[in-house]
């Protein structure tokens, strides 16, 4: 009778277990796009106007699958450095692609916080005119050439987008930039790469303030 | 920067000559301050590259020969700053001919440290 009991007693609780599994229904994961997102970068847009040694434009755009983001940014990048003997100028394209975790995922307005990484690639010219005075060998001038060099590097980012106002969104990226790698011939070292900035530097920082907008192309279930 | 040595000991060697001149230079490195007077390098001699080229030719001129040194290397350029400018370097310095009897190269980067490029035993 007592084991009876206990049988009974270690059951029933199973049995009650059992019937609340049956009621929670997992919510299974959507991985489909809901919404494209396209933008530009404001601060590539200012310094434009209003730094004299650089012109750049940037573009921006990520789409969903559930909390993660595939994000490309393609972007252009010139820099202008003239001093009286010497003449620096770059010019060049980029883009990075990588995948953002949102960490904000249960906003109803698709707002995020998010965490990623990218992988950044650039191809540019550069030359370099020197005029060089020299007391045993006389003035020169020689202009230094480099023709589609490419160079590629890695990114951890973070961030915020938010949505402002209708499919009108803002936000910011911030960008740790590290192993940069070019291929130029030696005899003449790269100054600037576009996407990267300076190549003395073996891992530097960005920084992007984005407007964005959001074309939906689905609801979310 | 050349630096001249002792075959028997290893020890800096005392140079007497004319002068040494480059080719292409209108500079005169070494030379006394007398016409036809010999001058003395104690032990090393500060001579200048062409950095427009990949490679010079230097002429020793003793009391009693001459001598020739020409030496090959590589140019490279990297711009600094709009405020510092750009900075040369000359490396992978070799000795492509000479008349001395037995040189070596110690350092293939060229810089202004004078710190000992080539040494010549004599």
């Amino acid at each position: 009778m007592k084991s009876i009991i206990n049988i009974v007693f270690f059951i029933f609780p199973l049995a009650l277990c059992a019937q609340k599994a049956d009621t929670v229904k997992k919510k299974e994961r959507d991985f489909f796009p809901t919404g494209i997102r396209v933008g530009t970068d404001v601060i590539s847009l200012i310094r434009t106007q209003t730094d004299v040694s650089f012109s750049g434009y940037e573009f921006n755009a990520d789409v969903d699958f559930y909390r993660y983001y595939l994000a490309v940014d393609i972007g252009k990048w010139e820099r202008q450095f003239s001093t009286d003997p010497e003449d620096y100028h770059n010019t060049g394209n980029y883009f990075r692609v990588g995948v953002d975790v949102n960490f904000l995922k249960k906003d109803t307005d698709k707002s995020m916080f998010f965490f990623g990484m990218r992988y950044g690639r650039g191809t540019y010219s550069e030359n370099l005119t020197v005029t060089t005075t020299d007391p045993v060998w006389g003035n020169n001038t020689i202009t230094y050439t480099n023709t589609d060099v490419a160079a590629s590097w890695g990114e951890l980012t973070t961030g915020l987008r938010v949505k402002m106002w209708k499919f009108f969104w803002m936000g910011y990226t911030a960008r740790y930039k590290f192993g940069l790698n070019t291929n130029e011939p030696r005899g003449f070292v790269s100054h600037d790469v576009p996407g990267y900035g300076k190549t003395e530097n073996q891992s530097t920082w960005g920084f992007n303030y984005q407007l964005m907008f959001r074309i939906p192309v689905r609801k979310k279930k | 920067m050349i630096s001249f040595i002792k075959l028997s000991d290893g020890e800096a060697d005392t140079v007497v000559l004319y002068n040494v001149t480059a080719a292409g230079a209108d500079s005169i490195f070494y030379k006394s301050s007398e016409p036809d007077e010999l001058d003395t390098l104690n032990g090393s001699a500060l001579l200048a590259v062409n950095p427009y080229a990949e490679e010079t030719l230097f002429t020793f001129l003793f009391e009693t020969e001459e001598k020739t040194l020409k030496v090959g290397y590589k140019n490279e350029i990297r711009f600094i700053s709009q405020d510092c400018g750009s900075e040369r370097v000359q490396y992978n310095l070799t000795v492509l001919e000479t008349q001395f009897d037995s040189v070596r190269v110690v350092n293939e980067v060229l810089s202004i440290s004078r710190s000992t490029n080539i040494e010549i035993y004599n």
